[in-house]
């Protein structure tokens, strides 16, 4: 009776140790919609107050200011998942969402916002996880990526931006904060694509994978 | 009793749930105003309520924008170095309402009839949806009636001294110009617009017709953009559901514990459990 209940005991024992060693990993990454970084929240556009008697500057309403360019992000690497991808600039489709390169071995860049490697506010680069036309694409990498993993940006002077992963993070896709696009704030990349449950009656995968990237 | 003062609250808190962006201008009570000097031929000194306001001030520019208190403003304009005490005002408007919160651009412009006027306009500082830019046309030159085109396309027709318009496009550059309304005799232009996102591009036509000095000013308030509704990713559902939690892992974890529970029962002895 005492052997039989040992033995149970000892099987127990290995059955939580198993249990615990695959779920152990995911007690940190359970998907989360709560605020992301502190500092990320969209700043209120506030101007220095100026007194009534200020001197003040004047422009020349004739020429406008010629609009910052800085040189284009062309590539994006995560050698730790084997992520080696080219950028295409993207903009907004007709239904309000960011547009995504139809082909999911291409990543776009929102060419709205920030550039990766800009001082301030959030790059944000996305990809199709998978389409119907091409199959599984490489960001499916995506979900193996942990903080520390080194990211690489080449852009179109041949120079190179480097990056550390600081967060992964999952949300669902309702609650895809607005602050992920802040154009002040630190500067950020984040790579996006989609994870979770595919629900085709419920628009396909039900979560974005959110990686940023702090520059090195 | 109680349950009034419980509704109170709950609309005082809907109410401040409410407030816009632009409540923390409104609160204090500022509001923000540029000015454009768009008369020809003259530079000048801005005064408002008696204090100098801009010196020096050179037909074609803009002020940057000042956050003034909102309130009443008398604005006179003086010929560059006359003094206010003796000299009459070039241009001169009392009572300017600045409303709290606002955002506006007082215009030095001629009017229709080729006299001086000094009107304040208030810009749409509204959010733009994402992709978008705005466009705002304002007709500040004594000259007739004007049709304002974007890449060929009427924008805006039969504008007058000293109505505005404004819309939303697809963020990008267009070529513009103006034409006499209902014709394509170029007035102005064209010019390449760089409309940028999430900005409001606010083209002035001003001059005069007869004096044959008609131009462009542009001035460009940003910061209005707007993140997108959401970011697709995927539409074959190819990938495994890898990063779930396994249900399996759930179930041996529980049953571990259970059969662990019951095995102790057997295994303490029975004096320590009494």
């Amino acid at each position: 009776m005492r052997a039989a209940a040992a033995g149970t005991a000892v099987l127990a024992v290995a059955g939580l140790l198993v249990a615990f060693t695959v779920l152990w990993p995911r007690l940190d990454a359970e998907p989360s919609v709560r605020a992301v970084e502190p500092g990320l929240s969209v700043a209120l556009e506030r101007r220095a107050p100026h007194s009534t008697r200020a001197r003040v500057e004047h422009v020349d309403a004739a020429a406008p200011r010629a609009t910052r360019r800085h040189p284009r992000p062309e590539r994006l690497d995560i050698a730790s998942v084997g992520i080696d991808m080219p950028l295409t600039p993207v903009g907004v489709s007709p239904d309000g969402q960011m547009a995504l390169p139809p082909d999911p071995e291409v990543l776009g860049w929102y060419r709205f916002g920030p550039s990766p490697g800009d001082g301030t506010g959030s790059a944000v680069v996305a990809g199709h996880l998978d389409s119907k036309r091409h199959g599984l694409g490489p960001l499916v990498g995506l979900r193996e990526v942990d903080a520390g993993d080194p990211v690489g940006v080449t852009r179109s002077d041949g120079t190179r931006r480097s990056f550390t992963v600081v967060e992964v993070r999952r949300y669902a896709k309702q609650a895809l904060p607005d602050s992920l696009f802040a154009r002040r704030g630190p500067g950020r990349l984040r790579i996006v694509t989609c994870g979770g449950a595919y629900l085709p009656d419920k628009g396909g995968y039900q979560e974005n994978i959110v990686v940023t990237a702090a520059p090195r | 009793m109680k349950r009034r003062i419980a509704m109170v609250g709950a609309v005082g808190l809907f109410a401040l749930t409410l407030t816009p962006m632009s409540a923390q201008a409104a609160e204090s009570g500022e509001a923000t105003v540029s000015v454009l000097h768009a008369v020809p031929g003259l530079t000048v000194d801005v005064y408002a309520n008696g204090d100098e306001l801009i010196p020096d001030f050179e037909p074609g520019t803009l002020s940057k924008a000042l956050t003034i208190p909102a309130g009443s403003y008398d604005l006179q304009v003086f010929a560059d170095g006359d003094d206010p005490a003796s000299a009459d005002p070039a241009i001169q408007a009392d009572g300017v309402k600045v409303p709290s919160g606002a955002n506006a651009t007082v215009v030095a412009h001629l009017g229709a009839d080729g006299k001086p006027r000094l009107p304040p306009f208030v810009n749409d500082t509204s959010s733009t949806a994402a992709g978008q830019a705005r466009l705002t046309v304002r007709h500040t030159a004594a000259a007739p009636a004007v049709d304002v085109r974007a890449d060929g396309k009427a924008l805006f027709s039969d504008v007058v001294n000293p109505k505005e318009g404004t819309t939303d496009v697809p963020a990008g550059t267009y070529s513009a110009d103006v034409v006499l309304a209902g014709t394509a005799d170029v007035a102005i232009g064209p010019a390449d617009l760089n409309l940028t996102e999430g900005t409001n591009t606010i083209v002035y036509a001003w001059g005069s017709a007869a004096d044959d000095n008609l131009q462009l000013a542009v001035q460009k308030i940003d910061g209005l953009h707007s993140a997108p509704g959401g970011i697709p990713g995927g539409e074959a559902g190819l990938a495994p559901e890898s990063d779930a939690t396994p249900a399996w892992a759930l179930v041996l974890a529980a049953a571990s514990l259970t059969a662990l529970g019951l095995a102790g029962r057997h295994l303490v002895p029975a004096r320590i459990r009494r």
